[in-house]
């Protein structure tokens, strides 16, 4: 006898509903504990007037967000400076995960070993990396500028001590930050059946062509998910920023991104809790926007089936 | 399978337990909680040991946590550290010390530096019971003046009884004469390449440009402002501005400190290779000594023709009472001895030199092995000269986002810099002036 879809639901429910409390429950209570109360907390603080040291706080209304959208210019400066980072590091760190992953993905002997090794970067703190960097980078004692001096470049950059080049730096060093986006290409690239090319091959399609027509589409579903992580992992880079800038968007503001502005607003005098949380919902509105526009903008390059 | 399911449930349930166990605050009332700086760990064991002795209560110490994290947890400490800058801003978590000290006859707020007292005072409650004190004076490294000491010697006019040691009566033309000496370069090209500076430059922070500024009689704010409009485009503080950026970027005859640049590659007083600090930080004189270096210290420079200009910052670490804490008595019991003669007898051991009126007297009358090597009567000069910063709570903001962001194009040249400062401090101005006038109306 077949049971009819409501009562094999009921069925199959009351046999795994267990199952669903083990499994989903715990997940769902470090949800609602770590995630959705932080979220709500964050909402009501940025009505008020909360200051870390300060329990009495007053309802403010819209004044936080009014204050931010219509008279902070360092909030105005720092949302430009994330956005900047977020699509130019973004854009790098894109292209230099995807040469990597292609690299990577070639038959070459002792291939498990290349992995490894430019995997291995990833699993140093980003603040470990930061201050290594920051030496690299240094113009009158770092190797990058005295490599460019062996090669006859006379007038060296600044790097990260002037204002006008210091953000620069950081774009640059993030690119180099394709850790976990190049393992994200490598297995959608070696999800490609080989007698795609194979074929392409016979029939004289070159190189470039091959990348455009097969490589491309059949990654594009991986693309879309990198693009989303890059956006993301852009918008709310910290550590970096915060070691580069002191903490503080150092030189001259050029390195404040927005989360470190938020931080300093929150954690440094006068300690304006409520205030920075108000920060935190426009700015988490400013990246639902922009996850919007790629998910919409994914229809224009994700290729659901190419066979 | 039945048997996995309960083994992963009572797992998950002792797992559950234990997490909620472990946010529940060990209460007991023989405890205070006291959270103090990375470096403190262990310097007062001996003072909470004496503490616990007299009265029977235990001091437990935290060491390098953040107090702004810690403030509305579960671990938030009874005693809470502040200083007499930021204590506008951490007030709401601090008890109003005023009927504790008014109820107890041992207590007087008349032991510490007055204008001290003045900062911690809000409103007429005091908040906070000041510990260790910080002004700004000159460091000087005696092993590189030493080097150079038959250049000072012709260059000051001394003869072989004077010291090559900077003076209490030099002025800014004596601290530029000794600092081009103390410097040293090479040529590369049509390049100066330093090795050595006679002084350090301080950008991180506002503290050497202020003393500068107050120096030569500027002012922050403008009087009568309510701290609301600044004063940054009078003609004193042009002129404190154009001295701070030639000492980092005027010609051989001018220029012995880092500019930006060179500031970024590790000159630094604390490596060695700068000769002296203008401003400084007292908190950091333990690691000169842990160190090894050969140092001391003496009254600032003073402008040209102003032999007694005040100017100097006077700041200290002070401790509260949690406005939470359930042992407010107890707590304050504690405070009298950490912020009275034994607390700064024991700091004193670390460099830290107490806030007390007579502190000069308490070390003096120190056994000789518990002295310090450095001229210590300098501090209390230099405390007469020095005053505090404006009781104003966006002011280390407005310094940090607003001043010291733009006074730093200033001390470098090349790409995004700039060589106008009285463009710059007219900019300074305005982003003041309307951060002000935008929250304020």
């Amino acid at each position: 006898m077949k049971l009819s879809g409501f009562k094999e639901f009921k069925r199959n429910y009351k046999r795994q509903y267990k199952y669903f409390l083990l499994f989903g429950g715990v997940a769902l209570v470090g949800f609602v504990l770590f995630y959705l109360y932080p979220i709500i907390r964050t909402l009501i603080l940025s009505f008020t007037d909360t200051t870390i040291f300060d329990p009495e706080h007053h309802f403010v209304g819209w004044d936080n967000y009014l204050y931010a959208l219509t008279k902070d210019d360092l909030f105005y400066k720092s949302i430009k400076l994330s956005l900047i980072f977020a699509i130019c590091s973004g854009v790098m760190v894109l292209i230099t995960s995807l040469a990597l992953a292609m690299l990577l993905n070639q038959k070459v002997k002792g291939i498990g070993a290349f992995r490894t090794i430019f995997f291995l970067p990833f699993i140093i703190p980003a603040f470990a990396v930061g201050a290594v960097y920051k030496n690299l980078f240094n113009p009158l004692t770092g190797m990058i500028n005295q490599i460019l001096a062996l090669l006859g470049v006379t007038n060296m950059p600044l790097w990260y001590i002037s204002p006008s080049s210091a953000l620069l730096t950081m774009i640059i060093i993030s690119s180099f930050g394709f850790g976990v986006k190049m393992l994200v290409f490598l297995a959608a690239l070696q999800g490609i059946p080989k007698h795609y090319y194979e074929v392409a091959q016979i029939e004289g399609a070159s190189k470039v062509r091959q990348f455009f027509k097969i490589t491309l589409p059949l990654i594009s579903p991986m693309l879309f998910f990198n693009v989303i992580l890059i956006t993301i992992d852009g918008l709310r880079a910290f550590s970096l920023a915060f070691v580069m800038g002191n903490g503080q968007g150092w030189p001259s503001n050029s390195t404040l991104l927005f989360p470190i502005y938020m931080f300093m607003t929150a954690y440094n005098m006068p300690f304006r809790l409520g205030y920075a949380a108000a920060m935190a919902w426009l700015f988490f509105l400013i990246i639902l926007a922009l996850t919007g526009f790629n998910f919409l903008a994914s229809k224009f390059y994700v290729q659901k089936d190419i066979t | 399978m039945k048997k996995i399911f309960s083994i992963a449930l009572v797992i998950i349930g002792i797992f559950l337990i234990m997490t909620a166990l472990s946010a529940c605050n060990k209460n007991d009332s023989n405890t205070l909680k006291i959270a103090l700086d990375i470096e403190d760990r262990g310097r007062y064991d001996e003072l909470f040991s004496y503490f616990t002795e007299k009265t029977g209560i235990e001091v437990a110490a935290t060491y390098g946590e953040d107090i702004s994290k810690l403030v509305g947890t579960a671990d938030e400490p009874d005693i809470i550290k502040t200083s007499s800058v930021v204590v506008s801003s951490m007030k709401g978590s601090l008890v109003d010390l005023t009927s504790f000290i008014e109820a107890d006859e041992q207590v007087s707020t008349d032991i510490y530096l007055d204008s001290i007292m003045e900062a911690l005072t809000i409103d007429g409650k005091i908040y906070a019971l000041p510990t260790s004190l910080n002004t700004s004076l000159l460091y000087y490294n005696k092993k590189l003046f030493d080097v150079k000491e038959q250049e000072l010697r012709e260059a000051f006019n001394l003869d072989a009884s004077q010291s090559v040691y900077p003076k209490p009566d030099w002025d800014y033309d004596d601290f530029v004469k000794a600092g081009v000496i103390l410097s040293e370069y090479t040529i590369k090209g049509d390049k100066r390449v330093y090795t050595q500076f006679g002084c350090e430059t301080q950008l991180n922070w506002w503290g050497e440009w202020l003393v500068y500024v107050y120096q030569m009689g500027g002012t922050f704010y403008l009087p009568n402002s309510n701290n609301r409009v600044s004063a940054l485009t009078s003609e004193q503080v042009i002129a404190a501005t154009e001295f701070f950026r030639k000492k980092s970027l005027g010609d051989e005859h001018e220029k012995f400190a880092p500019d930006a640049i060179e500031a970024s590659s590790a000159f630094s007083f604390l490596n060695g290779n700068v000769a002296m600090i203008l401003g400084g930080h007292m908190g950091d004189w333990n690691s000169y000594n842990t160190i090894g270096l050969d140092w001391d210290i003496q009254l600032l420079p003073t402008p040209v023709g102003k032999p007694d200009a005040v100017g100097g910052e006077i700041a200290a670490d002070a401790f509260g009472i949690s406005a939470r804490s359930k042992k407010k008595q107890v707590a304050f019991e504690f405070l009298k001895t950490w912020a009275g003669e034994e607390g700064a007898k024991q700091m004193y051991k670390y460099g830290k030199v107490g806030v007390l009126k007579n502190m000069e007297q308490i070390i003096n009358a120190l056994p000789e092995k518990e002295q310090k090597s450095i001229d210590i009567g300098v501090v209390f000069n230099a405390i007469e000269r020095a005053r505090t910063l404006p009781n104003e709570k966006d002011f280390s903001k407005i310094c940090r986002e607003k001043v010291m962001t733009e006074i730093y194009k200033l001390m470098y040249e090349g790409r995004g810099s700039e060589d106008d400062v009285r463009v710059v401090l007219n900019r300074i101005k305005e982003n003041v002036d309307s951060y002000y006038q935008n929250l304020y109306g």
